[in-house]
């Protein structure tokens, strides 16, 4: 067999997964590039929402006697300060359950509750992360930047990874089977 | 959909996941200088087709690139350059690596093939990573020169620095989607042998070569 027919013969025989994952890769692209790089949305909506999460993260250390402020993105405190920058706002894991949730085929209701839970439950998580790294600031300083790079994010990916499987799981084919 | 989640238990197996990566990263980590050095090679390979300005080498766990302003610019030979840390782009690798060997397989040998060609397609994305800096460290020459001349100058490095910022903060996303691209393709599956009666027509002479038809031969039920 040619390597054209293998190609025709791969694509006919995987048609519903190409299909999900060209429409997961065009949602994940379209989300991120409205959410994480347009400059108006970035300004309007994600800034703000920022300064936010930068006034949770200091009210819930506070709560433990951190004694911090939250000055624009930059939550400050005697003894440590963090700047919740690009990629700290939890574009990309909310970007890629969105994309998940878009992309699979299953009934409008089942992706509705999909977004209306698992969104949230990332910004959750995403908060919980920003906890954890002032106090990872604070306890190992030495190491705070490979944990900033390489734990935190990743850990927020496949942690927001098993949300979107759960939902695929329990709402998405199970409605689509109904 | 090609996508059966029922046979595993997802929430555990994802923090198996991260605890395998957490084990994975100063594997990684040894093996950053060759993939700086397979990297910068394939990107410069290609970036000689499109711009021969720019130089493109390995140097330890970094990729530098070098773009050397052209003579029509009039600052011909200047030179400007910016190392790129090559752990910011394929910090994936591990990630793919733990969510392969978390998923349930059919044998060891797809498990294999599966994180074979995840790590494969994993190490190719550092390429278009490694290039998109070049383009960024090409265009903040020009900034520069542009500013330099009094000339109005764009911001189109600011493009690509959020794309290739993007790209990066987004390795696990790709690891991620690269996964489910191995699901649902099947390659944890193993590849059934077909039985022989199904593969052939019964009415072809037989492949055991006796002349007669197969159904008549070693096809009979």
């Amino acid at each position: 067999m040619g390597v054209a027919e293998q190609a025709i013969s791969f694509v006919s025989a995987n048609r519903k997964a190409l299909r999900f994952l060209a429409l997961f890769a065009l949602a994940f692209g379209v989300c991120y590039f409205v959410f994480g790089i347009a400059p108006g949305v970035r300004r309007g909506l994600i800034k703000p929402y920022t300064e936010l999460l930068a006034k949770a993260v200091a009210a819930i250390i506070n709560l433990f006697g951190a004694g911090a402020t939250a000055d624009g993105t930059i939550v400050g405190s005697p003894e440590f300060s963090v700047n919740i920058a690009m990629g700290c706002d939890g574009v990309e894991a909310s970007s890629l359950f969105l994309a998940g949730v878009l992309a699979f085929p299953t009934t409008r209701r089942a992706k509705l509750l999909g977004l209306a839970i698992g969104v949230p439950l990332i910004q959750v998580i995403n908060l919980a992360r920003l906890v954890g790294l002032y106090y990872a600031g604070l306890i190992v300083p030495s190491a705070i930047e490979g944990i900033h790079v390489y734990v935190a994010q990743t850990v927020v990916i496949l942690l927001s990874t098993a949300i979107l499987i759960v939902w695929l799981e329990r709402f998405a084919i199970r409605a689509g089977k109904t | 959909m090609p996508f059966e989640p029922g046979k595993h238990k997802w929430l555990r197996l994802v923090l198996l996941a991260i605890g395998l990566y957490l084990i994975f990263i100063p594997v990684w980590l040894l093996t950053l200088n060759a993939i700086a050095w397979f990297a910068a090679t394939v990107a410069q390979w290609i970036y000689l087709l499109l711009d021969p300005l720019i130089s493109i080498k390995a140097n330890g766990n970094t990729v530098d690139v070098v773009v050397m302003a052209s003579a029509q610019s009039g600052f011909g030979g200047q030179v400007y350059s910016q190392p790129l840390r090559v752990d910011t782009v394929t910090y994936g690798l591990p990630v793919i690596a733990a969510l392969v060997l978390v998923t349930r397989a059919d044998s060891t040998r797809a498990k294999l093939r599966a994180l074979a060609i995840g790590m494969i397609v994993m190490l190719v994305t550092s390429v278009p990573a490694v290039m998109m800096w070049a383009k960024l460290t090409s265009l903040q020459l020009e900034e520069q020169l542009a500013r330099a001349a009094m000339s109005t100058s764009g911001d189109r490095s600011s493009f690509f620095y959020y794309a290739f910022h993007g790209y990066a903060f987004s390795q696990p996303v790709i690891a991620v989607a690269v996964w489910l691209a191995l699901l649902m393709f099947g390659l944890f599956k193993d590849k059934k042998k077909q039985p022989l009666s199904q593969a052939i027509a019964r009415n072809v002479p037989c492949p055991c070569g006796s002349g007669r038809k197969y159904k008549r031969c070693c096809g009979r039920a």
